[in-house]
């Protein structure tokens, strides 16, 4: 059928009207139905934030020296929402990072947090890797890349267990302290990272771009461009310093080492720990770099625990150091004459048992000096005995055992105080024998302690009461204006025991180091008078714990310590060296005032 | 019979053409609307900066008329070469004081030249580019580096069957990987419209400072190690910056650009090659 020309026009014409029809549809649909959408979107694609990490603080020991530091480390980001399914983008970044496509998209599919929230694709990258992903940005729309902090420690001192390390933020943690945080971030998770990660976290700062439809960004945005644009810069974190003493840390982690066990030196004037080591331990660059799940297992399944800080997370029985604690309630509560003597044939018969002292022909008669200078366990069976479980227990809380000491670190061991609250508890009421004293009288049975408590004990023996919170911050320092904050130390009193109690128990461990028949004249140096004692802790698993705990000068103790050598075998023989070297470097490098050999007579 | 509907459809055509023009023109801005950055549209915008090329081509031939084009481009190509030798040569003379003892040797061809010249500029848009008259006819690929006899220029970034658009050194999102001449100091070399050119990502204790030229690194995936990209203004340590950023003087004067010359070696063939240290002293 042929149409007339006035139909074609029409159809035409018609035609014409109905694609303006659609066109004009289209417009209506974007702008009216779906305009806020986009214009949110737009906007969202637009203007991107740049987050800006803050400089985390350093790590410095007490004369500023800087021990845990920061390097640059390379990460990778991809933006969920607009990382563009290229294969040829996917290949350039999963060549880089030594992986898969498939890999990489799965795992921005698991860790999506929304289209604009940038997903961590590649930790600690090599310097090779992220020049490549740098150079050809243009051709990877959506991935952005990060000069981000790592740790390292560079300066010799390891001390893993006391710096601690910095790991990913859990969700737990973002949920909780997330307004400084984002995901991917790293946090302190141990020690002192931990501890004050609050101070040397610092604040994150923010930047504005603006990005064209394919992500490449086309200019920094500034307050020009509206206020909510303007740029503010990251506050960084501050120092922490450490009472640390790095040179006598080093010194110990070098002697220590192939050992199991450790040292912890506190300063008597205040409380700061000058050195805490513990080994064996693990190199903390394990942690700064990408922990492989291997790597992870081989630390957790060590039958050496390298993860577990041997002075502060483990407990142990003290032995013969706990004696001080025998003899002190003893004293206090009139139970002791120290001018009473006891005879030590070698062994003390207690409800058709025998207890041996360590000693196999006996120590003949002691006084307390006596027994505290030789370690006789037999005075202290009987003493003990006669002290009772009530009163012991009682004098050995007064000291904080059984109680966190509250050193600032997480993780802190209480160890074991018993009481007749818990014997009735863990065997029955009376279901216990009275016998369970001896063993408590020298340190051993249920008692339990943590090294660094031990260590506490001596510094309150050496100030007589007057003691401190042992503590890791001594101040923290703002590094671009030098303001240095010190930290108060706590003070700790160890009241209801009188001054002869004191000196009485200074004595005997004066003897224990200058005495003719002293148990660590081993711990002796030239110059410098100290005082300590031993301990040989039995225990089921193998050879006995040596322990040594001390301070220097005798005079005015400027110094107190605690040395412990797991499975040493005994304590003058395992111990007391350690704390000789801790002492002779000490003097050596003048780090503490000597007094005059105080009494000779002693002798 | 025919003939006359014939002759009587064109001249419907004809009177009609308005219509027809309005038609197509609706139907390539549905086809627009719907399809935004399709390969085809792409291609259109490639072929339309072709032929503007060859006109700009015709005309700036006129206007170096006067000229010995070919001689001077041909000294230009020997200028940027020698450079290229002089650079990898001190590199080579620093590394020998460096690597003496460790039994190390690098392999480096010499770099083949292309020499371009720029037809214009588009320097105010994103990416910052100028656009050199020659594409994927003279072999030019993506990403192949672009320099002048002061050192990096930018790097290859679209291919025309006869141009190239050139992105900048000057460019947002440009980066390079850099390290400092004669030191261990490694970064990112990028720009910034508020900073200028800067070296990002280096360690705050790095040893740096005034004066110190700044080239590429022997990490870099693109570009050969040692060429020139800009001299260290002076170390900045910022309050909130965990590391230093260094401004940067491009080596390269931006300003006028005429020629520049393609690297058309591939970049497998300058990467650093170990040798066994196994084989002795």
């Amino acid at each position: 059928m042929e149409l007339s020309l006035e139909a074609k026009r029409r159809l035409f014409t018609g035609g014409l009207a109905f694609l303006f029809l659609i066109l004009l549809g289209r417009f209506a649909y974007v702008q009216l139905f779906r305009g806020e959408q986009f214009l949110e979107e737009a906007n969202k694609n637009r203007v991107r934030v740049i987050e800006v990490d803050p400089p985390r603080g350093l790590i410095r020991d007490r004369f500023g020296e800087v021990l845990v530091e920061n390097s640059p480390a390379y990460a990778v980001y991809a933006m969920p929402g607009e990382i563009r399914n290229s294969p040829q983008a996917y290949e350039i970044i999963s060549a880089a990072l030594h992986t898969t496509p498939a890999e990489i998209k799965q795992y921005i599919a698991r860790n999506k947090r929304g289209n604009f929230v940038p997903v961590k694709i590649g930790r600690q990258i090599d310097f090779a890797a992220f020049s490549l992903l740098n150079e050809r940005r243009l051709e990877l729309t959506g991935v952005d890349f990060r000069t981000e902090s790592r740790r390292t420690y560079d300066h010799g001192v390891k001390a893993p267990h006391l710096f601690g390390y910095l790991s990913e933020i859990s969700d737990a943690e973002l949920s909780l302290f997330g307004d400084n945080y984002s995901p991917g971030d790293l946090i302190g998770k141990k020690g002192v990272e931990r501890q004050y990660e609050s101070v040397m976290r610092g604040v994150k700062g923010h930047r504005f771009v603006e990005v064209d439809a394919l992500g490449r960004v086309i200019r920094d945005l500034t307050e020009e461009d509206g206020e909510r644009f303007r740029s503010n810069p990251p506050e960084p974190g501050k120092d922490v310093l450490l009472g640390l003493d790095a040179s006598l840390q080093r010194m110990l982690e070098a002697e220590l080492t192939g050992k199991n066990g450790g040292a912890v030196v506190l300063n008597c004037k205040n409380g700061d720990v000058l050195a805490l080591v513990s080994k064996p331990d693990f190199d903390p660059e394990l942690f700064s770099r990408t922990l492989t799940p291997e790597i992870w297992n081989r630390l957790l399944n060590d039958p050496n625990k390298p993860l577990y800080d041997r002075m502060v997370q483990s407990v142990y029985p003290p032995g013969s150091t706990f004696k001080m604690i025998t003899a002190i309630a003893g004293l206090e509560t009139g139970l002791i004459n120290p001018n009473e003597t006891v005879f030590c044939p070698g062994y003390y018969v207690f409800g058709g048992r025998t207890f041996e002292c360590h000693k196999k022909g006996g120590h003949g008669t002691v006084n307390l000096l006596g027994a505290l200078e030789q370690s006789c366990n037999v005075y202290f069976y009987r003493m003990g005995f006669r002290v009772g479980l009530e009163h012991w227990s009682d004098y050995a809380a007064r000291f904080g055992f059984g109680k966190v000491t509250g050193i600032d670190l997480s993780e802190e061991n209480a160890g074991l105080l018993p009481t007749v609250a818990y014997l009735d508890r863990r065997y029955g009421k009376d279901r216990w024998s009275k016998g369970m004293m001896l063993n408590l009288a020298i340190g051993q049975g249920d008692l339990l302690v943590t090294p660094l408590q031990m260590a506490v004990f001596a510094m309150t023996i050496a100030n007589e009461g007057h003691s401190f919170k042992p503590r890791l911050r001594r101040s923290v320092l703002d590094p671009f204006t030098g303001t240095e904050e010190f930290v108060e130390p706590d003070t700790v009193e160890v009241k209801g025991i009188r001054p002869e109690t004191w000196a009485l128990v200074k004595r005997g461990m004066f003897l224990v180091v200058n005495g003719s028949r002293g148990t660590a004249v081993r711990s002796r140096v030239e110059g410098l008078v100290s005082a300590g004692k031993t301990g040989t802790a039995q225990n089921p698993h193998g050879e006995p714990h040596g322990w040594f705990i001390g301070f220097a000068p005798f005079d005015d103790p400027q110094v107190a310590f605690c040395v412990f050598i797991e499975n040493g075998g005994s304590g003058s023989g395992a111990a007391a060296p350690v704390a000789r070297k801790i002492l002779s470097f000490l003097l050596e490098n003048k780090k503490l005032t000597p007094q005059l050999e105080a009494d000779e007579a002693a002798d | 019979m025919k003939t006359a509907l014939l002759d009587r459809s064109n001249e419907y055509l004809i009177s009609r053409r308005e219509y027809f023009t309005l038609f197509a023109a609706i139907v390539a801005a549905i086809a627009i609307l719907f399809n935004n950055d399709a390969p085809q549209i792409d291609a259109l915008r490639g072929l339309a900066v072709d032929r503007l090329a060859l006109l700009q081509e015709k005309l700036s031939w006129f206007s170096r008329l006067t000229q010995s084009t070919e001689e001077m481009s041909a000294l230009r190509q020997r200028a940027t070469q020698l450079m290229l030798e002089n650079s990898q040569l001190r590199e080579a003379y620093l590394e020998n004081f460096r690597l003496r003892r460790l039994l190390e040797y690098r392999e480096r061809t010499p770099l083949q030249l292309r020499s371009a010249r720029v037809l214009f500029a588009e320097r105010s848009r994103t990416p910052n580019t100028v656009v050199i008259d020659l594409g994927a006819r003279q072999g030019m690929r993506v990403n192949m580096p672009v320099v002048t006899p002061d050192g990096l220029a930018g790097k290859i970034y679209k291919v025309n069957a006869r141009t190239s658009l050139v992105q900048l050194l000057l460019d947002r999102n440009f980066s390079v990987s850099a390290r400092s001449q004669g030191g261990r100091v490694l970064g990112i070399v990028s720009w910034s419209e508020t900073r200028g050119l800067e070296m990002t990502g280096v360690p705050r204790n790095a040893v740096i400072k005034a004066g110190d030229m700044v080239v590429t690194s022997d990490y870099s995936a693109l570009y050969p190690p040692g060429l020139r990209i800009g001299k260290v203004i002076a170390p900045s340590l910022e309050k909130g910056e965990p590391f230093m950023r260094i401004p940067l003087e491009p080596a390269v004067r931006f300003d006028r650009l005429e020629e520049l010359f393609v690297i058309t070696t591939p970049a497998e063939s300058f990467k650093v090659t170990v040798a066994d240290s196994s084989s002795g002293d």
